[in-house]
């Protein structure tokens, strides 16, 4: 019911803990050390920025739009948040009981474009404008294949709501599941739950609509390779070059949000939510013995953190796109691929049933 | 409880869609019409038409606004930082709001729309899938039709003009 009572607390700390582990995995990467002065192995390094960063002056530059310029950071992170009202947590908790709850996740998720829109307006310097309109290009371009590899999920399941989805991926579920998805084959894992039941099994096209997916994502967080809109060698900062102290750490906050967001997202459509990767295999009924409320809840951060380091793990080995390549990769492969995947989804569909 | 909620939203809409009109700064009207379109949404929700509020959200909100917003930011603005717009043609201004005004009277007053009873909360996407598919087939086929050209013009005329 209430999972933003968890959702919120678990936001802040995830920041904390990510913006450590992405410097020390962008050292590992590169062969550094990373933070190491305060606390042991710089432990403490993002409480230190987070104190310094509190302690600076709000400034709003003379020219700027002031309302606007105000607003613009609270509306990014409200929008993100927003969308995590309709996560669920684990069997027992779901999250707001919306029919269409992965679309209305990404209607409410889409409106960050507006507070970018403002911030890089309301700054009133071409770079921030140069920016947002780098952003919001990018973020709307990329809207449409996130959009098709979420289609292909609901076309699967047959349910908007993130729950059900979940809930069809694993022991939990009501209609039988048989291996690969292809009842003609006749072999029924229902019982044998964990990885068996997830959706990139149940369906192994699926595995391609999470590339989509998981390509797209990084672009709707603004992630490299596809953080063209705060390129700091072209653009300063992009929409965000103006903002200091806390207003800049909501931005912060908020790329760090739609991150876990979007991980946790690609967690619930298509590696079984809170679900268990153990099957039950004769005496040991590993997936019986792995489900609990607390044991899914555990399933389904490990496994969003695991995506999370991934994202990482990208963003320190490729390097960033032109925009027009990043339009090209939009539009030429990554939607006709998508619309093809919609339609071969919709066969294997056929085969299920 | 409803009631409250309506009213709240309503006021928000008459706010927004006022200040929208008499604003002279047009980045701020587009603002406001997005707060006006949300507030619509608002209504469709509490008026249990929940899958119409996530189309409003995805489609106006979402969508048609960022077109207009990007249009406002690659036009040319005034050396404070703003593109501010005067009053033009108010005589067919007037005339055209009088219309609609009258148009929107007529529907008020005349028995075929008003309160239906309402539909349930749930299968309401299920519903209108099915329906699209059987009662209003034409139409959806139409429509669909109608968006493939608009999609493939558009694309020739970009085309086009990057050569010119």
């Amino acid at each position: 019911m209430h999972t933003f009572l968890f959702y919120l607390p678990f936001l802040l700390f995830f920041v904390l803990v990510a913006v450590y582990g992405e410097r020390k995995i962008a050292a590992f990467i590169q062969s550094r050390l990373g933070p190491m002065d305060v606390g042991p192995k710089g432990i403490f390094q993002t409480l230190a920025d987070l104190l310094k960063m509190m302690q600076k002056e709000d400034i709003v530059p003379k020219a700027a739009d002031k309302p606007i310029f105000l607003l613009g950071p609270i509306l990014v992170f409200t929008a993100i948040f927003a969308g995590f009202s309709m996560l669920p947590l684990n069997s027992n908790v779901a999250g707001a009981a919306v029919e269409s709850g992965v679309l209305l996740l990404m209607a409410v998720v889409a409106l960050d474009v507006l507070g970018i829109l403002m911030a890089g307006w309301g700054s009133n310097n071409k770079f921030s404008l140069y920016g947002a309109v780098r952003a919001i290009a990018q973020i709307v371009s990329f809207e449409i294949p996130l959009g098709l590899s979420v289609l292909c999920v609901v076309m699967i399941c047959q349910s908007m709501d993130l729950q059900e989805i979940t809930r069809q991926q694993g022991l939990n579920t009501i209609d039988p599941i048989f291996l690969f998805g292809l009842k003609g084959m006749d072999i029924e894992v229902t019982h044998l739950g964990g990885i068996l039941s997830w959706n990139v099994v149940k369906s192994p096209l699926l595995l391609f609509g999470f590339l989509i997916f998981f390509i797209a994502g990084l672009a709707k967080a603004n992630r490299a390779p596809f953080d063209l809109p705060e390129s700091e060698s072209e653009l300063v900062g992009g929409y965000h070059t103006e903002y200091s102290g806390f207003r800049w750490g909501i931005f912060m906050l908020a790329e760090y949000g739609i991150m876990l967001l979007i991980s946790f997202l690609a967690v619930i459509l298509f590696f079984g939510g809170w679900n268990t990767p153990f099957i039950n295999l004769g005496m040991f009924q590993s997936a019986n013995w792995t489900m609990g409320s607390f044991w899914e809840v555990f399933w389904l951060l490990s496994k969003t953190l695991i995506l999370v380091f991934v994202q990482m793990w990208v963003r320190w080995t490729y390097p960033r796109l032109r925009v027009d390549q990043l339009m090209t990769l939009s539009w030429k492969y990554l939607t006709p691929f998508g619309l093809l995947l919609v339609f071969l989804c919709g066969l294997w569909k056929l085969m299920m049933l | 409880m409803i009631e409250v909620w309506m009213y709240f939203f309503g006021l928000l809409i008459l706010v927004s869609a006022l200040t929208l009109i008499f604003t002279e700064n047009l980045i701020y009207a587009a603002f406001l019409l997005a707060l006006c379109l949300l507030s619509i949404a608002g209504f469709y929700v509490i008026y249990n038409a929940s899958f119409l509020a996530v189309i409003q959200i995805l489609i106006y909100a979402g969508g048609i606004l960022i077109l207009i917003a990007f249009g406002i930011m690659l036009t040319k603005r005034s050396p404070e930082g703003k593109v501010i717009v005067g009053y033009h043609l108010l005589f067919f201004g007037f005339l055209v709001t009088l219309g609609m005004a009258l148009l929107i009277y007529a529907l008020v007053v005349s028995s075929t729309i008003g309160p239906r009873e309402i539909l349930q909360t749930t299968g309401q996407v299920r519903e209108i899938g099915i329906r699209f598919l059987t009662q209003y087939i034409l139409a959806f086929e139409l429509i669909a039709f109608l968006l493939l050209v608009v999609l493939v013009g558009a694309s020739y005329s970009g085309k086009k003009s990057q050569h010119a």
